[in-house]
């Protein structure tokens, strides 16, 4: 079985999610790996789901939400992107460094959904496999 | 003593063996006289937690009567077993009945960050791992490969990027500086995982033991003769609990107390600057009661020019803990504790000395928020770090 | 640790949408397997009565506490299946969708297998999600009293007095100093060549002297506020320096200096498409409504001067101007919000081969419009404005600014829709007053979709409008006219058209309200207009509750269709206002008291002013009206005291391990 990347894309619920929906319902096509975890905010996103995904063996985690200024809660993608930077710093010490990445994609914006999901799926494919990958017990 | 007087009331079976912790009780004895409870931190602020109570629970109940909150709420800083009469090993009671019972009786969130902590030792307990842990030592400081000494750094490389309290790495550099400053070019592995402290105390000991043998391996390879580290926690772990699993070590272990104050008496260290402060020092459990190293610290302290040193009233095997133990009890009576304890330091001095970075974060993170009643300015400052400053 | 569940898992097959793709039965029977899963079955069309009926009666047969619908995205039907389930008696925040639609069938409709994989994991992430759920209660608020209508345009207006019969009181918002809008201006109306003043001034009067609505005009809503079944907009009213007390008898207007021939300062008419001017003091139209005179600070002498004009003043034989006038801002509460403010037309001056502003003979359709107006700046001749002579020739180029490719910054890729019929309207107006005329339409396509559209564009064609398949590559002026060159595809030769006058049918775009819409919280489809909250089953609503949309803001459209829509709107509102209560969204933050460090950092992280440490008791307490949901303090809470219902730590864990590759290292 060929390895292919296993992407936690956690989107917010009002830009991030939504662009997937559009991608999906524009037809476009971006790969199977990436498994979306919803979100109201990215402000909600706990730097313990990032370390918590890569111990669970996905190779690479995504976090998609609404574009600087355009927050649905005002301010809760400047909070990810503060709480993800700090987590970066963590991922990148234990040898996790490159995996971890932040976008944005406004609901109307399906094709910079897609966009993200192929570019970083082949980003990761470089880096390979997850070292921490081993069989989670069931 | 014969084992049979102190069979407990309750197990089915009279010829059933007593499960690990309830042996641990049996062989001392609680004799019920309630010292623990009037010295516990937890009861002080929580009038319903008793070690008595738990204790007699336990013998009544065939061992399985511990409730959610008793086994977490102990911060196992060992405050009744200093004034037990018969010395009962509490601390190490809970322990083994946390192994027990996690499984049932895991709480979901302990201390948020202390999670978070927790999933990065799980991680450093998995085999391929490549790490990079030299990113905070930054520039003109030398570390190397090989070397008769390892500097042991546990989780300083992530503790900053989960505390934005106060900067942990600090810690580092300073024990560094000071190793340079003596001629020491210490050893800094990427092989190293989490000393396995927070695991072995919440009852993980299958990961405890796979950090254990990793970390062993790697140390017992580089053919290192000592191994100083300026973690109260991962002090205690190496010198105290590894041995246990892995068996004696052919190296010596060292906290960075210990380690300045042989390089200040053997000349090879010198404090050229004053550090014109009042300070007080808080004995970390896991270096006072738990390891029983109360003088080194001081000393260091004594030798530092221009410092002011002040005791607190409750030191050494007194010393009040800072609140949280092992990161999996904080909740809304920590406060009060970390209040309690800072009140003492501050009426004593304006800065407060730990020698371990959990105290300094757990101190530092209450004064980040808001006091629960007006605390006069203190600041919190590692030894290793105002050593450092006294080098000039 | 997690009692027992009896959860029941939904895959539905969209009707092939997602069962060609992903095979629903192995995904039905993995999802059999699965922990706590009393019942997987699979049906064509979840969303169906059938669907429904089969989900409720499984609900109420095996007393599920528990739902797991796997089928489109949550924003299609959540809310349907969950308010289905609370009818069946299963408290609705039970129930999770999982999205195999949009986000596996769709997008990965190449790779079945893989599809199929994903399916699995996704609705394995919800099943385990559903575990760890519990009750949620939903609290309700009382919905103010009242509406906003944004726009005083043909949609507003009818919105307005549908709602203000119905009784509720109205507060219509209009930015310009005259109700009407762009309907105003266009004289005539397709298919029936109606006077659109007729139609449209009965209307203007009803509004303007109904008692149910409050009509500011010259106001702008500056801000909105949002808090559960209520809206505060502040909105403010520009003053008019001209009082009440005016009699309309424009003697102002004849002696203000401004825009006289020899005036330092000559002002475009906005109403008249700049092509004429007006003065400082003016009414936009003469029927506009309020018929108040308003004085346009930006350009009058008494203010750009040092007060050295007070003609206006001065010949006012009702005393009516009052320099000293000064902005008033008004709080309005509302409980619904009617977003309809509608378009204006694109400006072609970036297509520099249609020469637009570099010869005055290149208009626009709502130039032309203005021209047709016997009232307006030409006195209803059609001429050539470089030299006021009759234009004979007359060519109309369509889809400028519309149709065009994507990513090209200066034009959109959408189609203005109404540009076609009104370039027919214009044509045949032409024809119908001068015969001798030459008139083209130079088009791509002709749409004449809607009820009398395509009898009139054959009608046109009988009246002898010439219709070439092209668009011109370059007009250029030549000896006096403007060379219009193109080639019609449908005979195959290139033609150089000498016109008298080049009509541009310029894109319909939307209002500049971006403030607006950022205050409401309302997002904006690709094309810049205001978001619907469905574009096939629900145009008049947004995803914020109690704002909705009419008229061309939504999207362009012509007067019919506005009207139509715009009475649909003021229903959706008049509903929604009707109930009196809505419902709060329970997902929101909750304090464990036991774990709280009474630290303040959730205070400060709140953008909602939604959480604040109460003194006594040292807890944080949820202000659950105020809170959004967005979890930012769940986030910096040091113990996990704080944390968002449903979107709790062991719950979007349970999704992540689910969702997890469960893979050996090649």
């Amino acid at each position: 079985m060929t390895w292919e990347p296993q992407i936690a894309a956690f989107c917010c619920n009002w830009c991030g999610y939504a662009a997937a929906d559009q991608a999906g319902a524009a037809k476009m096509e971006y790969p199977a790996g990436v498994k979306i975890v919803r979100l109201m905010c990215t402000g909600m996103m706990d730097p313990y789901y990032v370390l918590r995904a890569f111990e669970r063996g996905f190779d690479g985690v995504l976090v998609v939400g609404c574009h600087v200024g355009s927050c649905h809660y005002k301010s809760g993608n400047l909070q990810a992107k503060e709480q993800l930077d700090r987590v970066d710093r963590v991922v990148r010490a234990l040898g996790l460094g490159g995996r971890l990445a932040m976008t944005a994609a406004s609901a109307a914006e399906g094709n910079v959904f897609a966009d993200a999901a192929r570019d970083f799926t082949e980003k990761v494919r470089k880096l390979g496999p997850n070292p921490l990958r081993q069989a989670v017990p069931a | 003593m014969t084992e049979a007087v102190v069979i407990p009331v309750g197990v089915s079976e009279p010829s059933a063996a007593p499960d690990a912790a309830l042996r641990t009780l049996a062989q001392e004895g609680c004799i019920q006289c309630n010292k623990c409870t009037f010295a516990c931190p937890v009861h002080r602020v929580d009038v319903l937690f008793s070690p008595r109570k738990v204790i007699l629970q336990a013998y009544l109940g065939g061992g399985d009567d511990v409730t959610e909150r008793d086994l977490w709420a102990c911060l196992t800083c060992g405050e009744c077993q200093a004034v037990c009469p018969t010395q009962v090993p509490y601390p190490a009671f809970i322990r083994e009945k946390r192994e027990k019972l996690r499984d049932v009786m895991d709480r979901a969130a302990p201390c948020k960050h202390g999670g978070f902590k927790d999933l990065v030792a799980e991680i450093m307990a998995k085999p391929n791992l490549m790490q990079d842990r030299r990113q905070w030592i930054g520039d003109g400081l030398k570390v190397a490969d090989t070397g008769d000494t390892i500097y042991f750094t546990g989780c300083m490389p992530y503790l900053d990027g989960i505390f934005s309290y106060c900067d942990s790495a600090e810690i580092g550099r300073a024990a560094i500086r000071i190793m340079n400053a003596a001629g020491i070019v210490p050893v800094v592995s990427n092989l190293e995982r989490c000393c396995g402290h927070d695991a072995l105390w919440n009852g993980k000991r299958e990961t405890f033991e796979t950090l254990a043998k990793r970390n062993a391996k790697w140390i017992v390879d580089s053919g290192a003769k000592r191994l100083v580290t300026a973690c109260a926690e991962c002090y205690y772990m190496l010198k105290h609990e590894y041995p246990k699993v892995i068996g004696p070590w052919p190296l010596e272990v060292l906290h960075m107390s210990e380690l300045i104050g042989e390089l200040v008496k053997d000349g090879r260290l010198t404090f050229a600057k004053p550090v014109p402060l009042l300070v007080t020092y808080q004995d970390p459990c896991r270096l006072g009661r738990h390891a029983k190293e109360y003088d080194a610290p001081r000393e260091v302290l004594q030798a530092i020019p221009g410092l002011t040193f002040v005791e607190m009233d409750r030191v050494r095997e007194n010393s009040m803990c800072c609140g949280v133990g092992a990161y999996s009890n904080c909740d809304a009576q920590t406060k009060f504790m970390q209040q309690e304890r800072l009140e003492e330091a501050a009426s004593k001095a304006d800065h407060m000395v730990t020698a371990c970075p959990h105290c300094r974060i757990h101190f530092s993170c209450y004064l980040d928020g808001k006091p629960v009643d007006p605390l006069p300015p203190l600041k919190i400052v590692d030894l290793t770090v105002l050593a450092a400053q006294a080098l000039g | 640790m997690t009692e027992k569940r009896k959860v029941g898992v939904f895959l539905c097959h969209c009707g092939g949408n997602i069962s060609d793709v992903v095979d629903v039965g192995k995904v039905r029977d993995f999802a059999a397997n699965q922990e706590d899963v009393v019942l997987a079955t699979d049906f064509r069309f979840m969303c169906s009565n059938e669907g429904q009926e089969r989900l409720q009666r499984e609900i109420r047969e095996k007393g599920l506490d528990g739902v797991v619908v796997a089928c489109c995205t949550p924003k299609m039907y959540e809310d349907l299946f969950r308010g289905k389930a609370a009818e069946a008696g299963m408290n609705p925040f039970l129930l999770e969708i999982a999205n195999v639609r949009e986000q596996c069938s769709y997008p990965h409709r190449h790779e079945p297998a893989k599809a199929t994989e994903k399916a699995k994991a996704l609705v394995k992430a919800q099943v385990e999600k559903v575990r760890k759920l519990w009750s949620l209660e939903v609290k309700t608020a009382k919905i103010q009293p009242g509406v906003a209508v944004i726009g005083g345009g043909i949609a507003g207006i009818h919105a307005s007095i549908l709602l203000a019969d119905l009784g509720h009181k109205v507060t219509l918002v209009e930015k310009s100093p005259t109700i009407g809008g762009n309907m105003a201006r266009t004289v005539k109306t397709f298919p029936t060549d109606d006077c659109a003043m007729c139609t449209l001034s009965p209307k203007m009067n009803e509004a303007y002297n109904h008692e149910n609505i409050d009509l500011m005009t010259y106001a702008e809503v500056v801000d909105a506020k949002r808090s559960p079944g209520k809206f505060t907009l502040t909105v403010e009213k520009k003053p008019r320096f001209v009082t009440d007390a005016c009699i309309g008898c424009n003697r102002c207007t004849e002696r203000c200096p401004v825009s006289t021939a020899k005036a330092p300062v000559q002002v475009e008419s906005e109403w008249e498409m700049g092509l004429s001017k007006r003065k400082a003091i003016y009414l936009p139209f003469p029927s506009a409504l309020p018929q108040l005179w308003t004085i346009d600070a930006d350009h009058c002498f008494y203010f750009q001067r040092n007060h050295a004009c007070r003609v206006c003043q001065m010949v006012c034989p009702a005393k009516a101007i009052d320099f000293t006038m000064k902005p008033e801002r008004v709080a309005v509460d509302v409980g619904a919000v009617i977003v309809a403010t509608g378009w204006k037309e694109y400006d072609p001056a970036p297509l520099a081969h249609l020469g637009f502003r570099r010869h005055k003979d290149v208009v626009t359709q709502l130039q032309f419009a203005r021209m047709l107006d016997s009232m307006g700046p030409t006195r209803g001749e059609i001429a050539r404005p470089s030299d006021g002579k009759p234009a004979e020739t007359v060519v109309m180029v369509q889809c400028v600014g519309s149709r065009g490719a994507p990513g090209d910054p200066d034009t959109h890729e959408y189609c203005s829709r109404v540009c076609c019929m009104v370039a027919v309207k214009h044509a045949q107006l032409l024809k119908k007053a001068r015969p001798e005329a030459d008139v083209y339409i130079l088009y791509i396509d002709l749409r004449a979709y809607g009820k009398g559209f395509e009898e009139y564009y054959v009608h046109s064609m009988e009246l002898g409008v010439k219709y070439v398949r092209g668009l011109p590559g370059r007009v250029h002026p030549e000896g006096g006219k403007l060379l219009v060159d193109v080639d019609d595809m449908l005979t195959g030769r290139r033609l150089e058209i000498p016109a008298d006058l080049v009509v541009l049918s310029a894109a319909m775009e939307p209002a500049p309200i971006d403030d607006l819409l950022a205050s409401l919280h309302v997002d904006k489809t690709p094309d810049g207009f205001v978001k619907e909250y469905h574009a096939k089953i629900n145009p008049t609503e947004t995803a914020v509750k109690g704002v909705f949309v009419a008229g061309c803001a939504q999207g362009p459209k012509d007067i019919t269709d506005t009207i139509a829509q715009a009475g649909a709107a003021a229903m959706s509102a008049a509903v929604f206002l009707g109930s009196g209560e809505m419902a709060l969204n329970p997902l929101v933050a909750e304090v464990d008291p036991n774990l709280c460090r009474a630290c303040d950092r959730c205070t400060e992280v709140c953008e909602f002013d939604a959480v604040h440490v109460d003194p006594n008791t040292l807890v944080a307490v949820v202000d659950e009206t105020a809170c959004e949901g967005c979890g930012k303090c769940a986030v910096v809470c040091p113990t996990g005291a704080i944390s968002v219902r449903q979107f709790k730590k062991p719950q979007v864990l349970a999704a992540i391990d689910a969702l997890a590759p469960m893979a050996v290292v090649p």
